[in-house]
């Protein structure tokens, strides 16, 4: 039986240990976009846990849900896969700890490791315990029915914000109408009222986020590139924990400022940039240092990745607001943009144009044994990238935060055998 | 005739299933398949179209293995791979919806690589609410349009609430062969019902109706029981279009009386309500009926299965989805807890599409029902 207590001392361990970060991090005279990206992040945990000290609402979400309504609402609110996927990462123990207590509440093995992640979190009673949870239908089942099991396990209640499988008028219309339903959903749950004015502000505040994340996108694309392969999971935590936050605007300013810097004294983030690597996916979460490892190796940069993909194609207007929030997850990521279909999103042509756009000269897909809504599009993807435009493929078998499918070493292994065949022309 | 003659006659379809849909054809006439039970195939009759099911086959997956991650469900392999194989090239339209990641791919490779005429995919909400009402209300209006341009084709309101007759007639049919599984002894087991189904996705409707009447008939009339006396179960899990699989089951001590399959009871469990609109109608009748794991919240499921339990007194559950199939495998681990917590005992057998091991799962069969029944 889960307890209202539960999760309070591992937050407040989280929060402490963001501290600590901090503080080191001021003592080397870090990056500004640094400090500010965990004093961010500090503050995201901070909320959680004053929420559930001081009895307040405390929302579990998805990574997709309008999470800027929350900040409106002054509901705070924490992402269950990414707090699970930075667990996940902390040690080899805690993980498998996890993976098993999951896998004893019945979850297969062969189950997206974030989730098994996060299911596991939950029977340990390792995070807080929510009052409401709120998820979508983006991105593919298994988050669909995760967020189901989460508010089983809580015994709490729970919103789906669904996603029409096509962005056309009816489907526009259904999304807006779910929209406003959460927002009577969270109004008679909290017994708080939603302000649009302090929505519009906050709106506004996000935007001028997803405008800079934008540019930053922009900016990977100069020859050599100024950031490697880490840098898009770090740009989207902060999308999910902070956009409608000034401190999410400071700190994209900040990134932007400093990359356009390097930009202008043409500085990339290896000394000789040999290939640009479009990483049609997201990276080994359970170890980011491949990135690194093919940067040194090879001269290989990731210029993009799922995470790393911010969509120019969808303008957000905060004077529209439920129409913004509707529309906001398509700028995000191809996962998302893979729930669609590939007659109305042109899921392949899109990413093919990522590549041109990106100016790649190679393209690597992780295939994440659990994730069928992307293995399956590995053979469209291979002919039009691989076939029609030509350019090296290569699919690398492994899982996000799983190491025991496929190790690091195995990976790499994978990973230099297609460099060398690359290299051998 | 008799009742078991007449199960025959369904039996054999489903046995023959591609020759008896090329046997039924009229010539000229346009055969559209189908894919997942939420698909409206009233709208596709009311086009004056054969609407048939879409499913796999016997042949191993070696062609759509390269198309279609080996990490995907057998049953949408073993379904491309039929249609790489050409057996699905006399359908003149292939519709689906976005039921689960692997149909919605199963269907981009499918309208990408295949040459069928009309291919045309749904967008299915993930629950029922008058939004969700409406919004697919304009799904299936989109669908009937399609047809309509596709093919040149008018589809009248007339035809569409003639077609809601004949589908509520089968179902109207099919329900009062199922209230008989209520019985101590029902006159027909859950492999024969499983059959009788199936063969709705393959024989022309009107004819299917005829049979189903026959059925009825001499079902209600016959004096010896069917069953087979075993321990009464209830069978969850992915699509099953093989009844070899419950069969198997009713040979070791099992008895299907009740199940909560898409090919099985949610064929028929609720009718078309009147509506002045017809596609609305239909509308609310297809997102009304017994959800999918995939529909939110799970809740509405797992009360259904908890009043099938009581109805048709159910001693255990089978849960049987496919391997990789996320949606039913993790639609079981909500189920199994509420069933722990009603101390219904369960078992799950995770199979593949094509009935493999059917050693292995007669003797887990064979020792549930054993520990059942205190043996
Ligand atoms: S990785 Fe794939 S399976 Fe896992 S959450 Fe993302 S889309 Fe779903
Ligand atoms: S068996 Fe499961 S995964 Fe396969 S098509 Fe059906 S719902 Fe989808």
């Amino acid at each position: 039986m889960v307890t209202v207590q539960e999760g309070i001392k591992e937050f407040q361990g989280i929060v402490d240990r963001l501290g600590g970060t901090i503080e080191r991090l001021k003592a080397r005279s870090a990056a500004r976009s640094d400090l500010i990206f965990w004093q961010a992040l500090r503050d995201y945990y901070g909320r959680a846990l004053e929420a559930k000290e001081q009895g307040q609402p405390l929302i579990m979400a998805g990574m997709f849900p309008p999470h800027e309504l929350f900040h409106a609402m002054d509901i705070p609110y924490y992402v269950a896969e990414n707090h699970a996927i930075m667990e996940g990462q902390a040690t080899s123990e805690l993980r498998e700890k996890l993976f098993d207590t999951a896998e004893g509440y019945g979850m297969p093995t062969d189950f997206c490791s974030p989730h098994r992640a996060a299911v596991g979190l939950a029977r340990l009673g390792m995070q807080l315990k929510p009052d409401l949870v709120v998820s979508t239908a983006t991105t593919c089942d298994q988050t669909l029915k995760l967020y189901d099991l989460l508010a089983d396990v809580y015994g709490v209640p729970s919103y789906l914000v669904d996603s029409p499988y096509r962005i056309d008028e009816a489907g526009l219309k259904y999304a807006q109408q779910d929209i406003k339903d959460l927002i009577s959903f969270l109004e008679e749950r909290t017994g708080r009222k939603l302000d649009y004015d302090r929505l519009k502000e906050v709106l506004r505040l996000s935007k001028e986020a997803y405008d800079y994340w934008e540019k930053l996108y922009e900016l990977r694309k100069t020859v050599p590139c100024p950031v490697g392969g880490r840098a898009g999971i770090k740009d989207l935590t902060l999308i999910q924990t902070s956009s409608g936050t000034q401190i999410g605007v400071d700190y994209f300013k900040a990134r932007y400022e400093e990359l356009k810097e390097k930009v202008e004294r043409g500085e990339g983030v290896v000394p000789e940039e040999k290939y640009r690597v479009a990483w049609l996916y997201v990276l080994p979460l359970f170890d980011l240092s491949i990135a690194d490892w093919l940067e040194k190796e090879f001269g290989a940069v990731i210029v993009v990745d799922s995470f790393g993909y911010a969509a120019s194609d969808i303008d957000l207007n905060p004077e529209d607001p439920i129409d913004f929030l509707v529309k906001k997850p398509l700028k995000r990521g191809f996962v998302c943009r893979g729930y669609a279909p590939n007659e109305y999103m042109h899921f392949v042509d899109d990413l093919a144009q990522v590549c041109r756009d990106m100016r790649a000269d190679v393209a690597i897909l992780l295939s994440h044994w659990s994730c069928q809504q992307y293995t399956g599009t590995i053979r469209m993807l291979k002919d039009e990238i691989g076939g029609r435009m030509g350019l090296p493929f290569h699919v690398v078998n492994g899982d996000l935060l799983d190491p025991r499918v496929v190790s690091s070493e195995e990976m790499k292994d994978s990973l230099a055998e297609f460099f060398n065949a690359v290299l051998k022309g | 005739m008799q009742s078991k003659e007449m199960i025959g006659v369904f039996q054999d379809a489903v046995r023959r299933r591609q020759e008896v849909i090329q046997e039924n054809i009229v010539p000229g006439q346009r055969v559209i398949g189908w894919m997942c039970s939420y698909v409206p195939e009233e709208v596709i009759y009311a086009a004056g179209m054969y609407p048939v099911r879409v499913w796999g086959g016997e042949e191993p997956t070696s062609h759509a293995d390269s198309y279609l991650h080996v990490n995907m469900c057998s049953l949408v392999r073993s379904t491309l791979e039929q249609a790489l194989r050409g057996k699905y090239d006399f359908l003149d339209g292939f519709v689906t919806l976005n039921t689960c990641d692997n149909i919605r791919r199963l269907y981009d490779v499918w309208a990408l690589y295949q040459k069928t005429h009309f291919t045309h995919i749904m967008s299915l909400p993930h629950k029922v609410t008058e939004n969700s009402i409406g919004y697919f209300t304009t799904e299936v209006a989109r669908l009937k349009e399609g047809l309509e341009a596709a093919f040149d084709i008018s589809i009248t309101r007339d035809s569409l609430l003639r077609a809601i007759e004949v589908y509520n007639r089968s179902r109207s049919l099919l329900r009062q062969i199922d209230e008989l599984r209520k019985r101590d002894e029902p006159p027909i087991t859950g492999a024969e019902l499983l059959d009788v189904v199936l063969a709705g996705m393959i024989l022309p409707r009107d004819r299917y109706n005829s049979l189903l009447e026959e059925l009825v008939g001499a079902l209600e009339g016959e004096k010896a029981p069917n069953g087979n006396g075993g321990t009464r179960l209830l069978l969850v899990g992915s699509e099953l279009d093989d009844s070899e699989f419950v069969r198997l089951i009713e040979e070791s001590g099992g008895m299907v009386v009740a199940d909560d399959l898409c090919t099985g009871s949610h064929q028929y469990w609720n009718l078309t309500q009147a509506d002045s609109d017809p596609l609305r109608a239909l509308a609310q009748r297809y997102l009304a009926r017994p959800d999918c794991p995939r529909m939110h919240p799970s809740e509405g499921r797992l009360e259904r299965i908890r009043g099938m339990i009581r109805d048709y007194r159910v001693e255990g559950v089978i849960m049987a989805p496919i391997s990789f199939c996320k949606l039913h495998c993790e639609g079981g681990v909500d189920l199994s807890h509420t069933l722990k917590a009603a101390k219904i005992p369960y078992l799950s057998i995770t199979r593949e599409y094509n009935l493999t091991s059917a050693g292995q799962i007669k003797t887990r069969v064979e020792s549930f029902t054993d520990i059942i029944r205190g043996i």
